[in-house]
């Protein structure tokens, strides 16, 4: 059976992968999850390539992967994960120390909250991008960034205090 | 943008430099992209087929092979009921002798060039004497696959593998509708089917010979909606149908 995916698809791959994994990161707070939700948008956009290559495939990478992580949220309250997994069986490389307290603030906004802050910050994204990645309003996503940045300053604030 | 807010979103952007990918992530990735399509292009072409009928005009899309080339002048692909109801392919009547009900053909396309697929959707409705039954989609799909029955169980993702006699593997799974991908052509995102009962469960048999038979059954239709509710066959049964050797005798 042959492989029909074109060179173009590899290039896209590797230009996208930094960029969603660094997004992914941000919105899951675990390299495995991260490698898992980036390699779930980049198997959707293959599964549609011949359709989306002469449209904005990262665009809808981006927007997938943001979606899928928001049923990942819903389907995790019902799940208990048996702990880390090692990193060698991902082909990811982490950094020995990112900034454990961030993630620790970041894992305790909303899953909406959180996508609209890592979106600003990560992808450099406006109002207008993240609700359409959100899938919601402009004033929604509005929403969602402010009381995301206000929340997530009073959690860090909380870990400094119980640091001290 | 206050200086604190500034410092906190630098922050979150100095965290997340800290990951990044090895250069085999694109074959993994191009790996998973060729299994999911063993996998799922049945339901693909099921999801078009529908939107055609639904929209009652000619969408050719679907007659398009799934890696992208054009239709050749082997491959056919025919409305309902000639191609269904002749010699070889009767994939609804089929359904409807195993399981009961009333099965309705609505679209069926194959390639007789190379044999290696062949796709049918068909509305489904079960036999239920208390109540109007509901329509279920059910989309049967018979591909060629390389590798161990094994392996390329291994590889269709979620859902057990479970040895059956003979060396064929049956792959069994259910999802919610909107995991199965529900991914209509023309669409920039990915449909979702906002309902917690709609799902799909079907049953993938690969067979020691290099055939996978699949069969899924959906409550839901092409553009989103629930047609019913949960559907009610059972993964047993959705096996009978796709164990069969009627389908390898039919290519």
């Amino acid at each position: 059976m042959r492989d029909s995916l074109p060179e173009e698809f590899d290039e896209f791959v590797a230009v996208e992968t930094p960029r969603l994994l660094r997004v992914a990161y941000g919105l899951t707070g675990n390299p495995h999850d991260a490698w898992d939700l980036v390699q779930e948008a980049l198997v959707r956009v293959g599964m549609r390539w011949r359709r989306l290559a002469d449209g904005n495939p990262g665009g809808y990478a981006h927007t997938t992967l943001v979606r899928l992580n928001i049923d990942r949220g819903r389907r995790l309250r019902r799940e208990l994960l048996p702990g880390e997994l090692p990193h060698h069986d991902r082909p990811i490389h982490l950094e020995e120390e990112i900034d454990p307290a961030l993630v620790r603030a970041l894992d305790r906004l909303p899953p909406k909250q959180r996508a609209a802050v890592v979106l600003r910050a990560v992808a450099d994204l406006d109002h207008s991008a993240i609700a359409d990645r959100l899938g919601c309003s402009v004033g929604t996503a509005r929403t969602h960034l402010s009381r995301g940045l206000v929340r997530l300053r009073e959690v860090l604030a909380e870990e400094v205090k119980g640091d001290a | 943008m206050p200086d604190e807010e500034h410092e906190l979103l630098e922050r979150i952007r100095g965290a997340t430099d800290g990951i990044t990918a090895r250069p085999d992530s694109v074959g993994m990735v191009r790996a998973r992209v060729r299994a999911r399509r063993r996998r799922r292009t049945a339901w693909g072409a099921g999801v078009t087929a529908a939107i055609a009928v639904v929209a009652t005009a000619v969408v050719v899309d679907w007659t398009r092979s799934d890696d992208g080339s054009s239709p050749g002048p082997a491959d056919r692909s025919e409305d309902p009921p000639s191609a269904i109801e002749g010699d070889l392919f009767r994939p609804a009547g089929f359904f409807e002798d195993v399981v009961g009900g009333k099965a309705a053909p609505r679209q069926v396309t194959h390639r007789l060039t190379r044999g290696e697929k062949f796709f049918a959707l068909v509305d489904w409705w079960p036999t239920d004497p208390r109540s109007t039954p509901s329509p279920y989609l059910v989309d049967i799909a018979l591909e060629r696959i390389e590798g161990s029955p094994a392996e390329v169980c291994a590889d269709l993702g979620p859902g057990s593998c479970e040895s059956r006699g003979g060396g064929h593997v049956a792959h069994r799974y259910e999802l919610p509708a909107r995991e199965a991908f529900l991914d209509p052509v023309h669409r920039r995102a990915p449909v979702e089917v906002d309902a917690a009962d709609a799902l799909v469960r079907g049953v993938t048999y690969v067979r020691a010979d290099g055939w996978a038979v699949s069969v899924l059954v959906c409550n839901c239709s092409a553009t989103g909606d629930v047609l019913g509710g949960t559907p009610p066959l059972a993964h047993d049964r959705l096996e009978e149908v796709a164990a069969s050797d009627t389908w390898i005798r039919a290519k």
